[in-house]
């Protein structure tokens, strides 16, 4: 379960989320929404450490990471919690972030070997199982710029899975793709929801939202303001603005 | 005559003072057996190199005093610029090469009695009409070699326009294409260039300065001054001196070099004599790069990942370094390692001091091209291999640092290029790499029309495998592009 409690973070005198709490099931798939500016990617960063956050509380699992001014952590300290943190989540970035000089199967390796220390036959079964699963079997020794921009997603989607942690984070998947491949996206999504993860996406994109989602969490100036099932949010939501938001992109 | 860079040794001196617990300079020549000369061969006929040995009259005059305390004269040949700092630090014993005695040396050095008066005498295209004493130079152009004694006369004189160059050779060679009037230089090298390869030129008038060359010592030689004084005294009262004289400057000598009929262009013989003594020059330049940029990248990268650590100690000592070394002459830090590090007890060869002083020099500028290669780099990468578990040191290492190379290939074959031919700055340490073996070669045969491309081409052999490497390095790591889709 991630539970994220009275999330406070600012960026000097700038508050970027002001006091966000939500929780997400197991194996869910929740979806972040939002306009932009709202604070959902600075969110999603968070819960991977890519930033650090003031005040507040997130659960993920038995890990626990508390605001900088509750609790200082020596470097040490620092260090072992993002080691834990990191083998637990993983994330698809924006523009994905492939490692350019690397093959698509050394991009799913990579960090299986270095971080993991795994042996290299070992690495690669790994990383065929998902690369199959994302059906890139064919394109392993290709080279990211090689690939076509979907092709290019799910490699990232299969480096991520190849640490198999237990969280993935999308940071809007849709963003940069034809409308036809945003269903090959919702699909594979679904997809990884047989491997038991438990699924976080940032997006604005509210149909993509409604059909994948089991879970909405609506942000607003840093502040979650709707947060229930699809039907929930989309069909009753509570505050007029929302309403406007749901009404006005779907 | 020649003091060039004279405010470097001046600078350098307080610095390199001898320690006063050291034995005297007497004491060390009689011990080892040696008495270590340094001079800058590059004036015949008075000092020059000559199938690789150092020739002339004042080696004839240094050998015959070695004699005469019983030891034995060993030469090292510098530039001019590193002789003095040098002396004062103690690597050699004494200075032989046409030092001109004045006041302002003798404040900083010591100098044994003269031995030689020369003077400056002023050369003309044989067709010139009218030019027979400094007076007539009045409204006309004249050459000199740089700092010397002939440039510190005639600027005491008004109305003439003055241009300097490196070596008289070059001096003789605009004045036989007829861009300049006159050459003015110490009278015996006047002649002898003239003699072997400026048939078109000749000397007019008297000397009009009265200089006498005496050899330079440190200033706590006094005793080696003295036993030199007697030897000197020894030598004349025996004739020798008179037929080194004879032999150097008669009018029957033929060290004087044989006349030749017309100004040469290039030269083939002169190649045939000279090949092995350039390619000896150009093994020296290449050991001395490839060893200094060996030493050069890995330092650079060193101190690129120092200062691209946040909050690290290192980061401001490796800024300071940066700073200190591209803001000051890499000639500077060259004389600094070789002639001040020995007065802090460290003692290195000449070309470990080249060689370090290259490196250290070249380290500071890869460092700031691995900086901004890294820098270059989205950071996108960082945050990628971060969040899949990566320690910062295991993401650069493994996925930073090799996209940063590939990137870096042009600037650091560049800087390979420039290292290379920064090398020739060395020559101030004594090392004869391929630029001053051009000089010497240049002024013995007179004939820098036929060594300085030679000397270029050379350099161009060098710098061309490396070149190609660095060509195929880029191939090879070429960052795949969308062209060449599966």
């Amino acid at each position: 379960m991630i539970e994220v409690t009275d999330l406070v973070k600012r960026y000097g005198t700038h508050t970027v989320l002001g006091g966000a709490s939500f929780t997400i099931e197991d194996g869910q798939i929740a979806t972040i929404l939002g306009r932009s500016g709202c604070g959902k990617s600075t969110l999603l960063r968070c819960l991977n450490r890519l930033e650090q956050f003031e005040r507040g509380r997130i659960g993920i699992g038995d890990v626990e990471i508390l605001g900088a001014e509750e609790r200082t952590l020596s470097r040490a300290e620092e260090r072992a919690l993002t080691r834990r943190v990191r083998a637990r989540v993983g994330m698809v970035f924006q523009n994905l972030n492939l490692f350019p000089h690397l093959t698509v199967m050394e991009n799913c390796i990579e960090a299986p070997r270095v971080v993991k220390r795994l042996a290299r036959a070992e690495a690669e079964a790994i990383a065929r199982r998902y690369l199959d699963r994302v059906e890139l079997s064919d394109k392993i020794d290709a080279y990211p710029a090689q690939l076509s921009g979907g092709q290019q997603q799910r490699v990232a989607i299969a480096r991520a899975l190849a640490m198999e942690p237990d969280v993935m984070l999308f940071d809007e998947p849709t963003s940069a793709l034809d409308p036809q491949l945003v269903d090959d996206v919702a699909r594979l999504l679904r997809d990884l929801h047989e491997l038991r993860k438990t699924l976080v996406v940032v997006s604005h994109d509210l149909g993509f939202a409604r059909r994948i989602s089991d879970r909405v969490i609506y942000l607003e100036d840093g502040r979650v303001v709707e947060s229930g099932t699809v039907e929930d949010v989309f069909n009753a939501p509570r505050r007029p603005e929302t309403r406007a938001f749901v009404r006005g992109l779907s | 005559m020649r003091a060039a860079r004279w405010w470097l040794a001046i600078a350098l001196l307080p610095l390199v003072s001898a320690p006063a617990w050291a034995e005297s300079t007497l004491e060390r020549v009689r011990r080892s057996g040696t008495l270590r000369i340094g001079t800058d061969a590059t004036y015949p006929p008075l000092e020059y190199v000559e199938g690789g040995r150092c020739e002339g009259f004042e080696i004839d005059l240094a050998n015959a005093l070695a004699r005469d305390l019983g030891v034995r004269a060993e030469f090292v040949n510098a530039s001019f610029d590193g002789i003095f700092p040098a002396l004062a630090n103690g690597s050699f014993d004494a200075v032989i090469s046409s030092v001109t005695i004045t006041p302002e040396r003798s404040a900083s050095m010591l100098f044994s009695d003269p031995y030689y008066e020369s003077g400056q005498r002023i050369a003309v295209r044989r067709s010139t009409q009218g030019i027979a004493g400094p007076d007539d130079l009045v409204g006309k152009r004249v050459g000199v070699q740089i700092n010397t004694t002939a440039q510190y006369e005639l600027e005491k004189r008004r109305g003439i326009t003055l241009t300097p160059y490196n070596t008289i050779d070059l001096a003789l060679l605009d004045l036989q294409a007829g861009r300049i009037d006159a050459v003015v230089g110490d009278a015996p090298v006047l002649q002898y260039m003239i003699r072997q390869s400026f048939a078109g030129l000749e000397t007019v008038g008297r000397r009009f300065t009265d200089e006498r060359f005496g050899i330079a010592l440190a200033r706590s030689s006094d005793d080696l001054r003295r036993a030199l004084n007697a030897a000197l005294w020894r030598i004349e009262q025996s004739g020798e001196f008179d037929r080194l004289n004879q032999k150097w400057f008669g009018e029957a000598s033929e060290r004087s070099g044989e006349p030749v009929a017309t100004p040469r262009a290039f030269d083939a013989g002169i190649l045939a004599r000279t090949w092995r003594f350039l390619l000896a020059g150009v093994w020296l330049t290449a050991r001395l790069s490839l060893s200094s940029l060996a030493v050069a990248l890995p330092v650079g990268l060193a101190i690129a990942l120092a200062r691209l650590r946040p909050g690290a100690w290192l980061a401001l000592p490796a800024a300071v370094y940066v700073e200190f070394v591209r803001g000051t002459p890499l000639l500077v830090q060259i004389l600094f390692i070789y002639f001040v590090l020995p007065t802090f007890g460290v003692h290195l060869p000449a070309f470990t001091s080249g060689a370090i002083a290259l490196s250290l020099n070249s380290a500071a500028y890869t460092s700031e091209i691995f900086r901004a290669g890294v820098l270059s780099i989205d950071e996108g990468q960082m945050e990628a291999a971060r969040a899949l578990g990566m320690t910062d040191a295991q993401a650069m290492r493994r996925i930073i640092l090799p996209q940063t190379f590939r990137r870096v290939v042009p600037p650091v074959t560049n800087e390979g290029i420039a290292l290379l031919k920064d090398s020739s700055l060395v020559s101030v340490i004594g090392l004869t790499e391929l630029a001053r073996t051009g000089q010497e070669l240049a002024s013995r045969y007179a004939a820098p029309l036929t060594i300085w491309p030679l000397v270029a081409l050379f350099y161009l052999l060098m710098t061309f495998p490396l070149t190609r490497a660095a060509e195929y390095l880029e191939r090879r790591w070429r960052p795949v592009t969308r062209s060449e889709r599966l």
